[in-house]
C-alpha cells in the first residue's frame, strides 16, 4: 500500500511532469471491462495507467475512458472487486486506442454466479439469469416453477406433480436442459414426462430464449435452460446451507442441505447436497385432489481440482421421485371424460391421505459427469464434458388383477455424451468456438410390464459438430454460427399382430445462427438474434401406437416423418439491471414448417367404448409473441415490478390455433423494506403480488375435448425476514391468497378436476454457515 | 494432451459399447386385455341363448364381430356375463379377476329403448354390494333395441341407486362399453 502511495507521488512529481512538457497529451484509451466467463459488464471496475495518476471507472455497461495521454508505452491494470487484477501493455500510437480487459471475476463476492466459458456463449442471443433469490427459490419451489418467473416462460402441467417448462409455448423435444454440458434426457416424450432434476447442487440457472443454439443443437430450437456449478470452492472453511420449508395445502415438509469444503493447498474441493420432501394430497378450494401427494428424495456429489486454468471436477447425482397422478384421471373411453366434464367435482375423491396409489409416476435418475478444462494458452482453452445417465421411469395405472402393482411403463433409457470445446481469442476483437457433441443412447423396455410399450426399444447415435466465431467492437458484438448434426435411430417394436418391425431413419440436420448485441445509447441495449434450426422427429412421434397413459387417447405415430424447421427471430432491448427503472422487452417470430403436432383423427372402437384417435401430423405454423419486464425502485424502500407475455400461434393448414399455448399473461408485484438495520444488515420485507391470466380464445376446437377454461386473477403475499448478512432468512408466504377457483389451460389433467389447488401457506426457514 | 485423448479413446468405446449392445425384444403378453364378451342365458328349460361381443385385435383400431340370439317373450331368464382376453395363450379368464376384485368393479345392464327387458343383479360381493356376473332377466315383452353392457372399475358402490344398476352415481373408470342388439319375439 504504502509503496502504491510512493509511486502515485512519485510519478506525480516527476513522470508525469516530465512527459506533459514534452508534447500535447491527448490521446485516448477506450474499452470495455467485462467478464472474462460471460462478457457481463464489470460495472464500477476501475483501470489505473501505472506510474501515472491517470485512470477511469467503468460505467454500469463497463465502459471506460481515459483521457490526457500522451504518446508511449503505458502498463493499465484493472481490478474489480472479486477479480484478480489484470495487467496489460499498451502502445499509445493514434489518437484513440481500444482495449478491453476480460479479467477473471470470482464468484465469492457475488450474489449470482457466472461460471462459463470464457467468452463465447452466443452473447447475442436473448437471455435471461435467475436471481439470487430466485436460485433460493428454485431450491423448495422446484425448477418449472421458478423457470416460470421469467417472462415468456410457462409451466406446462400434468396434474399438480408433473411438471415442464415451457418457452415461448415450444416444450419437450424443442427445449433443451443442460447440466454442465450434458443433455437432460427422458423429458422429451410428452406432456406428461416432466424433467427428472435435482438442482440443488447448481448455483446458476439460465434460459436462452432466443434462436436456435448452436452451441445446444436442434433439440435447442426453441430454447435452452442451462444449470451450472460455481467453480469448486477450494478454502477450508466448511460451508453450509440448510433449507427447510413446510405447506399448509397439501400438508407436507422438505428439507435439504448444501455442504462444501476444501483445500487450498491441493487446489481441491467438495460439495454435497441432499434433500428429502414428502407432501400429501393437495386441496382445491371445494374438494380434495385425491392421489396428488409425492415424494421425492435427491442427492448429489462433486469433486474437483481447481488451478488457474486447470480445472476438473467429478459430479455423481441421484434422484428418485414418486409422484401420485389425480385419482380421477384414470379413464379408459371418451363417454368417461364426457362424465368427467359434466361433474362439477372429481370422479373419484377419497379422503385426505398421505398415500401414494396408482395412477402414479415413479422415476430414478442418476448422472456422472466429468467436466475438464485446460488452457493451452492464455486465449486458447480446451474444455471437455462427458456424462453418462441412467434414468428409469414407470408409470403405474389401476389395473385388474393385483396389477396396479406392476407397472405399465418400465422403461430404462441409458445415455452417453461427449463434448469437445474449442475455446479461442485471436485478439481483443475476434474469439470464438469449435466443438464437437457425441451422443449415444439406448431405451430397454422392461418386458414384464404386460402392456405393449408406448416407446419402442431404440438405440440412437447422434454426433454434430458447430463453430461459432464472434466479433467484439465498441459498442456492438456480431456473432455467427454453423453447426450440422447427424442422427441415426434404429428402433424394434411388435405391431398389434405380434409382427417384429425394425425401422431406421437417418437425419442430417443443420443450424444456423447469426446475431448482434449493441449499446445504443450508454444505458441501452439492443439485441437481435434470428436462426434456423432443423429438429428430427423422436421417436414417440414417428413409432407411437397405443393407448398413452393418463391420456385416453389412442396415438399413432407416423414412421414417415420428417424433420421439422423452425426459422426464430427475437429481438431484444433492455438497460442494465442495476438502474432505478430496469427494463426489457422482447419480441420473437418464429416460423415453423413440417411442426409436429397431434391431430384428432376419428374414434377408435375398443371393448371400453370410443376413444379418441390423435395422430401425429405435420403442419406449418406461425408463432408471434413478446414478453415485457419492468421494474421500478420508487423509493429506497419500496420497488414495483411488471411482467406480461403474450403469444398467438396459428396452423397455417387450418387457420386456428394450435393446443397448450400459454394465454395472455399479466403479473406485478410490490416489495417493501419495512424495516432494515444498517450496522447488523438484517432487514424486514414484504410483498404482494397479482397475476393474471386471459383466457386462450385462439384454439381448434377439434384439438380439445373441451374448451379453454375462463381467465382468473391469482393473489399472494410474502413476509421475509433476513438475518445477519442474510445468512438466515425466514420467510411466510401464501400463494392463492384468496382460494380463487380456476382452471388452467396448460394443465393436462384438467378436464378431470374442475379447480387447481387452493390457498397454500409456505413457511420456509433458510441457514447459512460461511456463506 | 496424451490424457485428454486417453479420455476421448475411453468415451468413443463406451460409446460403441452401448451401440452396440442390444437386448432381446419380445412381444409383450397383454394379459389384461378384454377382447371377448359373452353373456350366456337359459330358461327353465335349459335351453340356452347367447350374447357375444368379439374383438379380434384388443386394444385395437379392428371392428368387432358381434352375434346374439333371439330372446323369447315374458320369459324369466338366469344366466352370466364372462369376459376372456384370448389374444395370450392359454385363453386368460378375466371374469375370474373381476370376481376376485368385486368390491372394485360392478357391471351394468343398460337396455336403449322401451319398455324393455328387465334385469337384476343376482350376486354380491364380499361387502354385500352387487358386482353384476351373474344376472337374472326378465325379457316382457317384444323388444327391439339395444343393451349397454358396462363394466366400471372402482365405481362408487355406495353412490345412489348404483345398487339397482343405475350407473348415474357410480363413477370410476370403464373396462368394459359394448352395445349388443337386442330382439325379443
Amino acid at each position: 500500500m504504502k509503496l502504491h502511495r510512493y509511486i502515485i507521488l512519485w510519478s506525480l512529481l516527476f513522470g508525469y511532469g516530465i512527459i506533459a512538457s514534452a508534447q500535447p497529451c491527448n490521446n485516448i484509451i477506450k474499452g470495455y471491462i467485462l467478464d472474462q466467463h460471460d462478457l457481463s459488464a464489470l460495472s464500477y471496475a476501475s483501470v489505473v495507467v501505472s506510474g501515472t495518476s491517470l485512470g477511469a471507472e467503468a460505467d454500469s455497461l463497463g465502459f471506460f475512458e481515459i483521457k490526457g495521454l500522451c504518446k508511449g508505452s503505458y502498463t493499465l491494470i484493472c481490478s474489480h472487486v472479486g477479480c484478480e487484477p489484470v495487467k496489460r501493455k499498451v502502445e499509445v500510437v493514434e489518437a484513440v486506442t481500444n482495449l478491453n480487459f476480460y479479467p477473471e471475476h470470482h464468484a465469492h463476492e457475488l450474489k449470482q454466479i457466472f461460471i462459463r466459458a470464457r467468452t463465447n456463449q452466443e452473447i447475442t442471443n436473448v437471455r435471461n439469469s435467475l436471481n439470487a433469490e430466485q436460485l433460493r427459490l428454485m431450491k423448495s419451489d422446484g425448477l418449472t416453477q421458478t423457470l416460470a418467473t421469467i417472462p415468456g416462460l410457462s409451466v406446462l402441467s400434468t396434474g399438480s406433480n408433473i411438471e415442464k417448462p415451457t418457452i415461448h409455448g415450444l416444450y419437450g423435444s424443442r427445449i433443451a436442459i443442460i447440466q454442465q454440458g450434458s443433455r437432460l434426457e427422458d423429458q422429451q416424450w410428452g406432456s406428461d414426462h416432466a424433467p427428472n432434476i435435482d438442482v440443488r447442487l447448481f448455483d446458476k440457472v439460465e434460459v436462452i430464449k432466443g434462436a436456435a443454439s448452436v452451441r445446444f443443437g436442434a433439440k435447442a430450437m426453441g430454447g435452452a435452460i442451462l444449470l451450472e456449478q460455481k467453480p469448486v470452492y477450494t478454502g477450508r472453511q466448511l460451508k453450509q446451507e440448510v433449507l427447510l420449508s413446510a405447506e399448509s395445502n397439501s400438508p407436507g415438509i422438505a428439507v435439504s442441505s448444501v455442504i462444501q469444503r476444501g483445500d487450498t493447498a491441493t487446489h481441491t474441493g467438495w460439495k454435497m447436497a441432499a434433500g428429502i420432501k414428502k407432501y400429501g394430497d393437495r386441496s382445491a378450494p371445494d374438494f380434495v385432489l385425491s392421489n396428488t401427494g409425492t415424494t421425492v428424495a435427491d442427492l448429489g456429489f462433486s469433486f474437483g481440482y481447481h488451478k488457474g486454468e486447470k480445472r476438473h471436477r467429478i459430479t455423481l447425482s441421484g434422484y428418485y421421485n414418486n409422484a401420485g397422478l389425480l385419482a380421477a384421471s384414470q379413464v379408459n373411453s371418451q363417454d368417461d371424460i364426457l362424465r368427467a366434464l359434466e361433474a362439477d367435482k372429481p370422479l373419484v375423491i377419497h379422503p385426505f391421505s398421505f398415500g401414494i396409489e396408482a395412477p402414479r409416476q415413479s422415476a430414478v435418475h442418476t448422472n456422472l459427469l466429468y467436466n475438464g478444462q485446460i488452457s493451452l494458452s492464455k486465449d486458447h482453452k480446451l474444455k471437455l464434458n462427458v456424462s453418462y445417465q441412467y434414468d428409469n421411469r414407470r408409470e403405474y395405472d389401476v389395473r385388474r388383477g393385483g396389477r396396479s402393482n406392476i407397472p405399465a411403463v418400465n422403461m430404462n433409457l441409458h445415455t452417453a455424451q461427449l463434448e469437445l470445446l474449442e475455446d479461442h481469442r485471436w485478439n481483443d476483437i475476434f474469439s470464438g468456438m469449435v466443438g464437437l457433441n457425441i451422443l449415444g443412447q439406448i431405451n430397454v423396455n422392461n418386458p414384464n410390464t404386460q402392456r405393449r410399450p408406448i416407446i419402442p426399444y431404440y438405440n440412437l447415435f447422434n454426433p454434430g459438430i458447430f463453430a461459432y466465431q464472434q466479433a467484439n467492437l465498441n459498442h456492438l458484438t456480431i456473432e455467427a454460427g454453423i453447426r450440422v448434426d447427424y442422427q441415426h435411430l434404429n428402433a424394434l417394436y411388435y405391431d398389434l399382430n405380434q409382427k417384429l418391425h425394425e425401422p431406421r431413419r437417418n437425419f442430417g440436420n443443420v443450424v444456423f445462427n447469426i446475431g448482434i448485441s449493441a449499446d445504443i445509447l450508454p444505458e441501452m441495449r439492443f439485441k437481435a438474434n434470428t436462426g434456423l434450426a432443423y429438429r428430427a422427429p423422436d421417436v414417440n412421434e414417428l413409432y407411437s401406437n397405443g393407448v398413452h397413459l393418463s391420456s385416453v387417447a389412442y396415438e399413432v405415430g407416423d414412421p414417415d416423418l420428417r424433420s421439422e424447421r423452425l426459422w426464430k427471430t427475437i429481438v431484444e432491448l433492455s438497460n442494465s439491471k442495476d438502474s432505478r427503472l430496469h427494463y426489457s422487452i422482447d419480441m420473437y417470430f418464429q416460423l415453423f414448417r413440417n411442426y409436429i403436432y397431434q391431430r384428432p383423427n376419428g374414434f377408435v372402437s375398443t371393448i371400453a367404448g370410443i376413444k379418441l384417435r390423435y395422430d401425429y401430423v405435420q403442419t406449418d405454423a406461425v408463432f408471434g409473441g413478446f414478453d415485457a419486464l419492468m421494474k421500478y425502485r420508487i423509493l429506497p424502500w419500496w420497488q414495483i415490478e411488471g411482467k406480461a407475455s403474450g403469444l398467438r400461434a396459428t396452423n397455417r393448414a387450418t387457420g386456428l390455433g394450435i393446443p397448450l399455448i400459454p394465454p395472455l399473461h399479466i403479473s406485478g408485484e410490490s416489495m417493501f423494506t419495512l424495516w432494515k438495520n444498517k450496522k447488523n444488515q438484517t432487514s424486514l420485507r414484504a410483498g404482494i403480488n397479482v397475476s393474471h391470466f386471459s383466457e386462450q380464445k385462439r384454439y381448434n376446437p377439434a384439438d380439445l375435448f373441451a374448451g379453454p377454461p375462463p381467465g382468473y386473477t391469482l393473489a399472494g403475499a410474502l413476509i421475509r425476514y433476513s438475518g445477519k448478512k442474510e445468512r438466515n432468512t425466514l420467510e411466510l408466504k401464501v400463494t392463492n391468497l384468496f382460494n380463487t377457483r380456476y382452471s388452467s389451460y396448460l394443465n393436462n389433467l384438467r378436464y378431470f378436476a374442475p379447480q387447481e389447488v387452493g390457498r397454500n401457506w409456505i413457511l420456509q426457514y433458510r441457514f447459512g454457515i460461511n456463506q | 494432451m496424451n490424457k485428454l485423448n486417453g479420455y476421448i479413446l475411453l468415451l468413443g468405446a463406451g460409446l460403441m459399447l452401448l451401440v452396440s449392445c442390444k437386448d432381446d425384444v419380445k412381444p409383450v403378453n397383454e394379459e389384461e386385455v378384454i377382447n371377448e364378451v359373452t353373456i350366456r342365458l337359459k330358461d327353465d328349460h335349459n335351453r340356452e341363448y347367447n350374447l357375444e361381443y368379439r374383438d379380434a385385435d384388443g386394444s385395437g383400431p379392428g371392428v368387432p364381430v358381434i352375434k346374439s340370439d333371439t330372446l323369447p317373450t315374458n320369459t324369466n331368464l338366469q344366466g352370466n356375463i364372462s369376459l376372456l382376453n384370448t389374444l395370450v395363450s392359454p385363453t386368460e379368464d378375466i371374469t375370474a379377476e373381476v370376481s376376485e376384485e368385486g368390491t372394485a368393479h360392478q357391471f351394468f345392464y343398460v337396455f336403449t329403448d322401451s319398455p324393455a327387458p328387465v334385469i337384476q343383479y343376482a350376486d354380491m360381493d364380499a361387502d354385500g354390494y352387487p358386482i353384476g356376473i351373474e344376472i337374472q332377466c326378465n325379457t316382457g315383452d317384444a323388444y327391439d333395441g339395444s343393451l349397454r353392457v358396462v363394466l366400471r372399475h372402482q365405481p362408487n358402490k355406495k353412490g345412489t341407486g348404483v345398487a339397482t344398476g343405475d350407473m348415474t352415481q357410480a363413477g370410476g373408470s370403464t373396462d368394459v362399453d359394448i352395445l349388443l342388439p337386442i330382439v325379443v319375439r
